[in-house]
């Protein structure tokens, strides 16, 4: 670090040592605040997870891994914990695929581009709880419209959100639009970096379009996808939302979650938070680990290219910022 | 880049190629929009129509009262007098510990600093589901004093303050922006918080608008946070007024005016500065 005080070693220390003070100033706020807010809590959590909980006189009775064992023989938890993974993979099935398919064709429009885009990504931005609404009204069995579209179809009604088989996947047909646009813009990002002179090439060598698509563009968005699938993993093991409003866990227990498990076992008068925060750490353990795996995935494939990209990207904004493009 | 060659698409093989994308393209858009409109229509229906075993997209006799019918029955100015309150306070303190500490990490560098960025950072792996019961506890009693901040502002603006993304993405823009310029400024005698009001923070407005209006996001999207530390109905947010609401007694018409308004917000703020949502989405492959 240059400093106009260079020539002189002990200002120059002086200086730096100033420096030094109001960068630890600065960083000060942050460090209480996320000490106090994300580091606390989750440590928190953990502790009253050995206790009985007395709300009134914190935390109350020591009692081990008493809350603990109690989740591996409690058959509600292992119902929660089933759900969730059928959560996820109806997920799968269901939304995962469809942002990578939208960002590949969107991709291919020449002129209209941006008009694609919006159109997908403006209902994605749409409040996450308004949307579920919207869809227990559409999903509703006597007046809903799902059971009209059936029967124009001369299909038999259905009971949707009340009908154990099909609840999970009625609730994931909104993440379809929800998550789609959001996602899509993430994988169009990637598709778009693409060089133009890999596809030539493979043109050249007489790859179809499909072909070129499954060989050259799916291989370079690949750890794209890999993130996006843990990312997916880790948001189905803290669903709640979703479930919170569109059923409650019913019905009869078929989308209960984890989350919601937990929080019922605090709230509604149970006031067992010992037991609730067993539970939200065993997830907070599954998430940790999953998170890491992706950093670390994130980290081999893409150190390089952030660089580059962080880069370019920071460039363009300042430049933006230089033209008061604000 | 696109995958079909320019040259390809001459050919009737592209050009049908082409124009079969084209198609789905379109085909998606109007079932993407629809539920939306769905929910207008729903906004303006009376009770008995909205219940319709065949249900009509435009409404009968459109009943435009539905809208302050709901608005003093469910105190939703309010409701939405909170939830400013909330995203705007937020966006003051949190945006402010961000820019600080970010500044620190990235041009001041005090000794010893490397692992914070990584303390701080960290915090993302930290699912906010876990934290939240434990921040009640910590709330229902702050930090020991007796202090009870549930039901109070204070207990969300606190909790929402420490946001490791937003330092994430903040230090990165910095890391970026010219240490010659402010070296300068430092000869001419500028404080560290000189430089930072008067020289990064003006070559910053791109990134601070992604940080402000994801801030805006994140908040005005919230809902277990708000569901556990402001119980009371005066304290409601919007998102909490919506799920009360379904979840008693209510008629739809209300539900859906109740949907429509808070969409509206997002929507205008995103009309207005799609762009920088849309980097922030983009530049750091999170939604925050």
């Amino acid at each position: 670090m240059t400093h106009p005080n260079a020539a002189h070693p002990v200002r120059r220390k002086y200086a730096a040592v100033k420096f030094s003070l109001i960068g630890w100033v600065f960083l000060l706020p942050a460090l209480i605040s996320f000490t106090l807010f994300k580091y606390y809590p989750i440590l928190l959590g953990i502790i009253v997870s050995f206790f009985k909980v007395d709300i009134v006189h914190m935390p109350g009775a020591f009692i081990g891994l008493t809350n603990y064992l109690r989740a591996f023989r409690d058959h509600f938890f292992a119902t929660a914990v089933w759900n969730n993974i059928q959560f996820l993979l109806i997920g799968l099935v269901m939304t995962f695929w469809a942002p990578i398919l939208l960002a590949t064709l969107v991709n291919e429009v020449r002129r209209g581009k941006t008009f694609f885009r919006t159109m997908y990504y403006i209902p994605a931005i749409a409040p996450g709880i308004a949307m579920m609404v919207l869809w227990k009204f559409i999903w509703q069995p006597d007046f809903g419209l799902a059971n009209f579209i059936m029967r124009t179809l001369g299909l038999k009604d259905q009971l949707w959100l009340n009908d154990v088989r099909l609840v999970k996947w009625c609730m994931s047909v909104p993440g379809l639009i929800m998550g789609g646009g959001m996602n899509m813009l993430i994988y169009l990002a990637a598709l778009q970096d693409i060089p133009e002179e890999q596809h030539e090439s493979a043109l050249i060598d007489g790859a179809g379009f499909v072909k070129r698509i499954l060989r050259i563009s799916l291989p370079q968005i690949l750890p794209i996808i890999t993130t996006m699938l843990i990312l997916a993993v880790i948001s189905s093991f803290n669903a709640f939302d979703n479930v919170m409003i569109m059923t409650n866990g019913g019905p009869s227990g078929s989308t209960e979650t984890i989350i919601l498990y937990s929080f019922k076992q605090a709230y509604f008068g149970n006031n067992d938070y010992g037991y609730a925060l067993a539970l939200s750490t065993i997830t907070f353990l599954i998430i940790f680990i999953l998170t890491l795996i992706q950093m670390s995935l994130d980290r081999d494939w893409s150190v390089e290219r952030m660089k580059r990209d962080e880069k370019r990207r920071n460039q363009a904004l300042a430049q933006s910022a230089r033209m008061g493009g604000s | 880049m696109a995958a079909l060659h320019p040259i390809e698409r001459k050919t009737a093989k592209g050009k049908i190629t082409y124009w079969v994308i084209i198609a789905v393209l379109c085909i998606g858009v109007p079932i993407q929009i629809f539920p939306y409109l769905w929910m207008v229509s729903g906004m303006f229906k009376s009770n008995k129509e909205i219940m319709r075993a065949i249900p009509t997209l435009i409404p009968a006799a459109p009943k435009f009262t539905n809208i302050p019918e709901t608005f003093s029955k469910y105190n939703l100015m309010q409701n939405f007098w909170n939830t400013l309150i909330l995203c705007g306070g937020t966006i003051l303190i949190q945006c402010t510990i961000s820019i600080l500490a970010a500044y620190a990490l990235s041009k001041l560098k005090p000794r010893g600093s490397k692992f914070v960025l990584l303390y701080f950072v960290g915090t993302m792996m930290i699912n906010e589901q876990a934290i939240a019961i434990p921040s009640y506890l910590m709330f229902n009693n702050f930090l020991g004093t007796g202090l009870n901040l549930i039901n109070n502002f204070w207990s969300l603006l606190l909790a929402f303050s420490a946001w490791g993304w937003s330092i994430f993405l903040l230090k990165g823009f910095f890391d970026g922006l010219p240490t010659d310029l402010l070296e300068s400024a430092r000869i001419d005698g500028a404080g560290a918080m000189g430089i930072l009001l008067r020289i990064v923070m003006p070559l910053s407005k791109p990134v601070l608008a992604v940080i402000t209006l994801n801030t805006f996001m994140a908040v005005y999207n919230q809902f277990m946070f708000p569901l556990i530390l402001l119980p009371d109905s005066s304290k409601y947010t919007i998102m909490i007024r919506i799920y009360a609401t379904q979840k008693g007694a209510a008629t739809w018409t209300n539900v859906m005016v109740l949907l429509s308004f808070a969409t509206l917000p997002v929507l205008l703020v995103y009309l207005f500065a799609q762009r920088y949502i849309v980097q922030g989405i983009t530049m750091t492959g999170l939604k925050g």
